[in-house]
């Protein structure tokens, strides 16, 4: 059984008058451990997938189980409890709270869970330690640099042990070295942790990090490529199948980078 | 036109912003509407007898309230310039002129003031006979009103208020003309901060300065003895203290102390450890400190105007007792004047209910109290009138508040008024009076009362004794006095009378005038003149008619009077600070839009959210009032000291008062700053 089910979901936004479709019937099988990148051009829907699989949007229609459980109407305070304890995010623009400090970023899940105090710092201590955060724990967020303020966020993502972690442009504000730091970790939590991660990116460097790839085109999925060889020839394959996609996704992000 | 049109637009967009701002104007310019033109109409003001009084007390508070508006204005203003900082700047960027910017803000504030000039006029027309009809309630006078309207009143306001606002949309704009590109678009500092040494020893010294402030106060009268260096001016010394302290301990709290504690609380991981705790203190925390000055402000200013409303009602409540004890009768008058008074009573068919009679000796004594205060009542060498207990009770018909009395032959029972007492120790011990007369030379005290039969004005030297009837009959002397009391309704015609037989008769009165030099006490004597005496030695009168019933009256003339100005400024300053805290709250809850946002993501409920903002909302509101309600009980405690136990229930009550427009305030902040957060 995959650990998401996504089956013909479609997203309509807008009035009446004015109506976009961001997702055309989607259906797509995310197995438990994997290590997915969902990419296409700005605007492809992308980002509307990755919130509908993480319960913050839903479905216009279709249906999306993930371990088996039907989450697409489910109450709010249902999937609240859900996110809180099943899933991790990683969000562009870090979204960390400026009036806390690291540590207080990190176990902000786990304090909105309930756990008790001991539990709480056993879990910090790990993540801290598989993140290397230590020696920055008392300080705002506004005192330290961009990739460690993207570590602080993958911290509080993975500190509550999620089944699921979900990043949306994770190295979108990073820089190359940065970047890359924060991927080895993923892959790091991925294989250590048996994390399932699903992973947004229109940028090939970023993608080339993951197990599989879907190609999204004007709201359906355009086609899928497995990585098999190594890191270098998959991130080849991924320039290719952009250049088929067209409308380029590489204006921007750390392309030029070597790799 | 394009400017015009988009000042509109933009004032249009923005007055669910701008609404609580708009309302607190409004409000202001209808009371100074209202007593402007109570002032000036011609029907009006003729028909209250103190007209002089009250047209100088309408006009003296319509200009501290559009004092008062004018900083009001001029901080909203502020504010608002400081939230569209980044509007301006855009508009810059895109090419408008300075200049043009600068008259569209100015266009924009004109807008809003006429607006509110426009709605406080209406409400004031409306709402101006209402008022009119209040004050003569409370000043106890009976007159048909009819609509208040003076054209003159009308001009008077508009003009004000118009100079008041476009001399504010003037500021602002040359604010805009003046200011920088690159300034508009700065982002504001972070508002978080380590804890340094300065929070432990800043935050350290404001709590105990508070502390030091509120025990000082609190037992003012025992603390004062260890201020006995600065002489007898320590009783003013250490309320000044308290007052540095105070204002001091305030600010520092605000700046230092709030940060530190809630600091200890963040580092208490089993407290903060809990649900949204950590990210509502760190919340507090930011709020507070961007919001110290303000709150500082808010906090000193609730507690002047609660103590000064506080101190007034301190004191009618002082006057009301002074009256009970002077004259607690409807009518006393001396024996010999008692024919003519009783038959333009009767003439005049006042039903007497009782009346009752009673021989006082006048005989010279001396006692000394103990002081608690550096205030010294110190020893009384004079006359005083003797009573005996059966005369003492047979007034408890008319005065059932006359406490029962025991007395031997040895004891006597010393009548003390309210206020002369104030500031002696509530414990005596073992006191006893001295008496000039051949037979009795010393009495003890048993007790003192504050409860004159037939009223302290009945007393020579306002002082009396109540001793046993065998004791007075062996009691020479020195003169008597006869009081004669009526007792009768309080009814329109029986004030009347009164007043009348007061111009009459009131003139007259009993002169004392000690025989000797007071230094030697044993030959002490006072001799008893009739008014008027020619010598100006003759120290101690007793008027020989007193009434009760056009005192009160006074008294509540000028209580209503009172209350009723304090009463509406009191309302604008609440509406004003209770505005501007609003105001703030509401800017924050667009800042922290996001923040909010990140929570639902991270699986936070909509209760708990809501949960969260009103906890921040109720502190960072209730915070100062609270805290200026506590440094109002601390001054009016030492003013009650000062003028002994009086009642401060109604002060309690305008306490009470203000704490619920507050929290009606901040409930309103709550539910709009939560709504503004869940917008998509």
């Amino acid at each position: 059984m995959p650990l998401i089910d996504v089956h013909d979901v479609h997203k309509v936004y807008g009035h009446r008058l004015s109506l976009v479709t961001a997702v055309a019937g989607i259906s797509l099988a995310v197995a438990q451990g994997e290590f997915v990148g969902i990419m296409g051009p700005s605007g492809a829907g992308k980002t509307t997938l990755l919130n509908m699989m993480a319960t913050i949007d839903r479905p216009t229609s279709g249906q999306i189980k993930i371990a088996g459980k039907d989450v697409t109407y489910l109450s709010e305070r249902v999937l609240a409890k859900f996110r809180r304890e099943q899933l991790g995010f990683i969000f562009q623009d870090f979204n960390l709270l400026a009036a806390l400090t690291v540590r207080e970023n990190i176990i902000l899940p786990l304090t909105l869970a309930g756990l008790k105090v001991p539990v709480i710092e056993e879990a910090l201590q790990k993540t801290v330690h598989l993140l290397g955060l230590t020696a920055i724990l008392a300080r705002y967020p506004d005192e330290i640099s961009i990739g460690q303020k993207q570590r602080v966020a993958c911290g509080r993502a993975i500190i509550n042990q999620p089944q699921l972690l979900f990043a949306d442009e994770p190295t979108g504000s990073l820089d190359s070295q940065a970047a890359t730091e924060l991927l080895r970790y993923l892959t790091t939590i991925n294989q250590q942790l048996g994390t399932t991660i699903v992973l947004v990116t229109h940028d090939a460097f970023t993608a080339s990090y993951c197990k599989r790839i879907l190609f999204i085109k004007d709201g359906a999925i355009f086609s899928e490529i497995v990585r098999q060889g190594s890191r270098q020839a998959f991130f080849q394959q991924v320039i290719d199948m952009q250049a088929t996609i067209g409308g380029g996704g590489n204006a921007n992000g750390p392309f030029t980078t070597s790799i | 036109m394009v400017l015009l049109r988009l000042a509109f637009k933009n004032a249009r967009a923005r007055f669910s912003h701008y609404l609580a701002y708009v309302l607190a104007c409004a409000l202001a310019i209808t009371i100074f509407f209202s007593f402007n033109v109570m002032a000036t109409t011609a029907k009006f003001l003729p028909a209250v007898a103190q007209q002089q009084r009250v047209r100088f007390a309408l006009l003296t508070t319509s200009f501290f309230i559009v004092l008062f508006m004018a900083a009001f204005m001029l901080y909203a203003n502020l504010f608002f310039m400081q939230q569209r900082h980044q509007e301006i700047g855009l508009f810059n960027l895109l090419g408008v002129t300075r200049w043009r910017i600068g008259l569209l803000f100015f266009l924009e504030n004109l807008l809003l003031g006429l607006v509110s000039l426009v709605l406080g006029l209406l409400l004031g027309i409306l709402l101006s006979k209402l008022l009119a009809m209040l004050l003569l309630r409370l000043l106890d006078i009976t007159l048909a009103t009819t609509l208040l309207f003076s054209w003159a009143a009308v001009g008077q306001t508009t003009s004000i208020f118009l100079v008041l606002v476009v001399i504010l949309a003037v500021m602002d704009a040359s604010l805009v003309y003046r200011h920088r590109l690159a300034e508009l678009f700065r982002q504001k500092p972070p508002a978080t901060s380590h804890i340094s040494i300065w929070h432990y020893l800043g935050g350290g010294i404001g709590l105990l300065l508070l502390g030091y402030a509120y025990w000082s106060a609190q037992n003012y009268s025992s603390v004062v003895h260890h201020y006995l260096f600065f002489g007898s001016t320590a009783f003013m010394v250490l309320p000044l203290l308290i007052l540095v302290a105070v204002l001091v301990g305030t600010y520092l709290f605000y700046q230092a102390s709030l940060s530190l504690i809630l600091q200890l609380l963040r580092r208490h991981k089993r407290f903060s450890y809990h649900g949204l705790r950590l990210v509502t203190l760190a919340n507090l925390a930011q709020r507070l400190k961007r919001n110290g000055s303000i709150s500082w402000l808010v906090t000193i200013l609730t507690a002047i105007t609660l103590t000064i409303l506080g101190s007034m009602t301190i004191l009618y409540a002082g006057t009301q007792s002074v009256l009970n004890d002077e004259q607690p009768v409807a009518l006393t008058v001396e024996k010999q004047l008692s024919a003519p008074v009783k038959k333009a009573l009767v003439q005049a068919r006042i039903p007497i209910r009782t009346t009752q009679t009673a021989r006082l000796k006048v005989v010279s004594a001396r006692f000394k109290l103990r002081s608690a205060l550096a205030l010294n009542y110190g020893a009384y060498v004079g006359p005083i009138s003797v009573i005996r207990l059966t005369d003492y009770h047979a007034m408890q018909q008319i005065q059932p508040d006359l406490p029962a009395l025991t007395l031997t032959e040895q004891q006597s029972v010393l009548l003390i008024r309210q206020v002369s007492n104030a500031g002696q120790a509530s414990h005596q011990g073992r006191l006893a009076i001295q008496l000039n007369t051949p037979q009795i030379k010393k009495l003890a005290v048993k007790q003192i009362s504050h409860v004159f039969p037939y009223g302290s004005s009945n007393y020579v030297g306002e002082t009396g004794l109540v001793v046993s009837d065998q004791t007075y009959q062996r009691l020479a002397a020195d003169a008597q006095t006869q009081p004669l009391a009526f007792d009768f309704a309080h009814t329109a015609k029986s004030e009347r009378v009164s007043k009348h037989l007061a111009k009459n008769y009131g003139q007259r009165e009993w002169q004392f005038q000690p025989t000797t030099n007071k230094a030697n006490f044993a030959n002490l004597h006072f001799q008893q003149l009739m008014h008027p005496v020619t010598e100006n030695n003759a120290n101690y009168s007793l008027p020989l008619l007193n009434v009760r019933y056009p005192r009160v009256h006074d008294l509540r003339t000028l209580f209503g009077l009172d209350a009723y100005i304090t009463g509406f400024v009191s309302l604008i300053f609440i509406m004003a600070t209770g505005s501007i805290i609003m105001l703030k709250q509401l800017a924050e809850a667009a800042e922290n839009r996001s923040q909010y946002a990140l929570l639902a993501k991270l699986g936070l409920g909509r209760h708990a959210v809501r949960q969260a903002i009103y906890s921040q909302t109720v502190v960072t509101f209730l915070l100062p009032v609270g805290l200026g309600l506590v440094n109002a009980y601390f001054a009016l405690h030492i003013l009650n000291v000062w003028l002994n136990q009086l009642d401060l229930t109604f002060a309690y009550i305008i306490g009470l008062v203000y704490l619920v427009v507050y929290t009606g305030y901040c409930w309103l902040t709550a539910n709009a700053y939560y709504k503004l957060v869940q917008q998509k």
